[in-house]
């Protein structure tokens, strides 16, 4: 009995042995890829909602990124990145925003959201040209595949009054006006924090 | 050579995991949404099915019987993590679609099963074979289920859309279809069968 | 009013009475609320209740056929099964989506579990569900009555669920308007009067029970006035409860289904009171403004449960 507990142990031990040595092997080895990625991912999110600027300055409020100053080349200031989020039907739905001083919005990307297929995840449709019968047969090449449209009609419009100048998804009131009101919340209160400061 | 191609090949057709088994069925219903989702899930199991498989084979006569399962759940636990890590390293995106499913795949019965029904039974090889067949049928059976499922459920095709007039039924691309389509192909391959028969 | 025709456990006396006799006569109870209908939202109904009628008895006879069956599609089970399924669709949605939604009510709810008298889910009810998952666009889209045009109208129920409107009064309507149809909903649901008037025959011919439909409405009811409003206990409005939605439609012509709800009168009762009191939960804090489809599916589910529960027992006998 004594000795049977004993060889259960030893070879439980083993074994775990085994597998976290082989573990921290891999671990070490993907570590630093996986916090890139991270990174990147960051990154390119700002990048994606604010194409002409060339680097992102984190302006910080309470210990947390309260939004991104947007910077060109020599360092001047283009405008601001920011996440803006609120309740959907279903979901919290968070956006990355890109805006201009004067607050005009330059473009919007959703993060992420879990809303009702076909309904409130339209949020995110996009609409591409080529089918996939296209790719096959070569008649086409996989183009860049175009942005959704209910996030293009965010573009190139001031923060104030998005709600009449944005259409909402037919079906999907509540999805789309989470968007819409939450960029325009988080948008007024950092103008406002900026005008103060001035 | 002909034991090792039997053991591969039933994996594939005659007791395929999921059409016949039927086991693995909590990943099959929640990742063949997308074609390319089934993929990347079949192959992330199937590799973790055949490392398992293989190690488990190696210690089988090491191993004893009481702490057996422990042992096993140890073993697919290292390749799991291994699998999740790769993947968050070389593809975060397919990473991202395939969510909490990745470890999961640590309870996937398939992987268990196998454990407990052959590789703990044979030696090394027929173990690889077994594993190998297993993990390709899952795939196979998930990427049927999900090519069903994301042209009618979701108008694409490995992230295409089809035809755009086409108007997708979103249902299939839910659980309660992916039930619907499962039990369909079920009854389509039982027909067959005894059509053979 | 005496009942004249009662369902209950063997022994059973023999009457001349037929499956295509009844079905033919719910028919015809169902007929008013579709003329109404074709009057309510012009032509667009008539098309939707031909197609989904043409592709349920179509897809029944098909499968019949093809299992080598006794083809019996002039029983009036399929034509009523393809005719309520259009009751519940918006009158201007696609002709298509109302096949589709029949075909699937045929061939997956009611002949893949063995055709008549097996399936466990109402099969009109289970072709509803079907589309409204997956076509929900369509399903959600109302269209405004008396203006044949497909001007689109939100339903009252949603409009209070999404907070748009907290009563009768803020919805522009009055409980006539109600009563007669003149709302936005399904085609086949909005008009009561209609509906009552086939229930009644239905009552009067003895084919349904009145154990179900009461117990089911009085149960929103009661439920809604005391639950329905945010502002409190007792403070909701059980009469806009009851004449909204498809609580008259379900209540008197789906709950009652012979193949799907319990053969008991007690049975029947316990079958009404719980699809009330999901209806009222789904309404009141649900995902959906409408609950009255889920709740009788649910517990169609439930109904063999039932009967079993409230089976008379045998004199000196345990259980």
């Amino acid at each position: 009995m004594q000795n049977n507990f004993v060889r259960y142990a030893a070879t439980l031990a083993i074994i775990c042995l085994a597998a976290s040595g082989l573990l921290s092997v891999v671990y070490n080895v993907t570590q630093p890829k996986i916090a890139a990625q991270a990174k990147m991912e960051e990154e390119s999110a700002l990048q994606d909602v604010y194409p002409g600027a060339a680097r992102f300055e984190p302006v910080e409020d309470k210990g947390s990124v309260f939004y991104y100053k947007a910077l060109n080349t020599s360092g001047d200031l283009l405008g601001y990145a920011f996440k803006a989020e609120k309740k959907g039907y279903s979901s919290t739905i968070v956006t990355m925003v890109g805006m201009d001083t004067k607050g005009i919005i330059q473009r919007i990307k959703i993060l992420s959201q879990n809303e009702t297929p076909g309904l409130g995840s339209r949020i995110e449709e996009v609409r591409q040209k080529e089918t996939f019968w296209d790719v096959v047969l070569r008649k086409a090449n996989i183009s860049q595949k175009p942005r959704p449209w209910f996030q293009t009609q965010f573009e190139s419009k001031s923060y104030k009054g998005l709600e009449r100048n944005v259409e909402t998804i037919t079906g999907a009131t509540i999805s789309s006006l989470a968007v819409i009101v939450s960029v325009e919340e988080k948008a007024g209160k950092i103008m406002e924090s900026v005008q103060d400061g001035r | 050579m002909k034991r090792l191609w039997h053991e591969f090949i039933k994996g594939i057709f005659s007791e395929n995991p999921i059409f016949f088994i039927v086991l693995g069925l909590c990943p099959t219903l929640a990742v063949s949404t997308s074609v390319n989702n089934a993929v990347g899930m079949g192959l992330a199991a199937t590799f973790v099915l055949v490392c398992s498989n293989v190690i488990i084979s190696a210690i089988r006569r090491l191993v004893p019987d009481k702490i057996r399962i422990p042992c096993y759940i140890v073993v697919i636990a290292a390749f799991v993590v291994i699998v999740e890590m790769v993947m968050k390293a070389y593809a975060p995106a397919l990473n991202r679609a395939l969510g909490v499913y990745v470890p999961l795949i640590v309870v996937n019965c398939i992987i268990l099963g196998r454990a407990e029904a052959f590789a703990s039974k044979n030696p090394v090889l027929p173990s690889l074979a077994d594993g190998l067949g297993m993990g390709l049928g899952f795939t196979l059976a998930l990427l049927i289920i999900s090519a069903i499922r994301e042209t009618l459920g979701n108008g694409t095709l490995a992230g295409l859309s089809i035809s755009h007039r086409f108007e997708p039924a979103l249902v299939l691309s839910l659980a309660p279809g992916a039930l619907l389509i499962l039990g369909l192909l079920m009854g389509v391959i039982k027909w067959a069968r005894s059509l053979r028969s | 009013m005496a009942d004249k025709f009662f369902v209950a456990h063997a022994p059973h006396m023999r009457k001349n009475e037929s499956i295509a006799g009844i079905m033919w006569r719910v028919n015809l109870a169902l007929i008013p609320s579709g003329l109404v209908a074709l009057f309510i939202f012009g032509p667009s109904a008539l098309w939707v209740v031909l197609s989904s009628v043409l592709a349920a008895a179509g897809t029944e006879a098909l499968i019949q056929k093809a299992r080598g069956q006794k083809v019996t599609v002039c029983d009036g089970s399929a034509f009523m099964t393809g005719l309520l399924l259009a009751y519940n669709l918006p009158a201007h949605c696609p002709l298509w989506v109302a096949a589709v939604g029949s075909i699937f009510a045929i061939a997956i709810a009611k002949q893949a579990f063995g055709g008549l008298g097996r399936n466990i889910f109402n099969p009109a009810l289970a072709g509803r569900a079907f589309l409204m998952a997956a076509w929900p666009k369509y399903m959600t889209t109302f269209t405004k009555p008396f203006v044949y045009d497909a001007v689109t109208q939100a339903t009252p129920l949603s409009l209070i669920k999404e907070g748009k409107a907290s009563g009768v009064v803020d919805l522009g309507l009055s409980y006539w308007d109600l009563l007669i149809g003149n709302r936005g909903g399904a085609l086949g649901e909005v008009c009561i009067l209609a509906l009552l008037l086939g229930g009644v025959y239905l009552l009067y011919k003895g084919i349904i029970s009145w154990h179900t439909p009461v117990s089911y409405v009085a149960t929103v009811a009661v439920f809604m006035w005391a639950f329905g409003s945010p502002d409190g206990f007792g403070r909701g409005d059980a009469l806009f409860q009851v004449l909204s939605g498809g609580l008259v439609l379900g209540a008197f012509f789906m709950a009652t289904d012979y193949v799907t709800s319990p053969v008991t009168k007690k049975g029947q009762v316990i079958f009404g009171v719980c699809c009330g009191l999901l209806t009222g939960v789904i309404r009141r804090w649900g995902g959906y403004p409408e609950g009255v489809c889920y709740s009788i599916l649910i517990m169609n589910a439930a109904a063999p449960l039932i009967d079993r529960f409230v089976q008379k027992r045998r004199y000196g006998a345990s259980r």
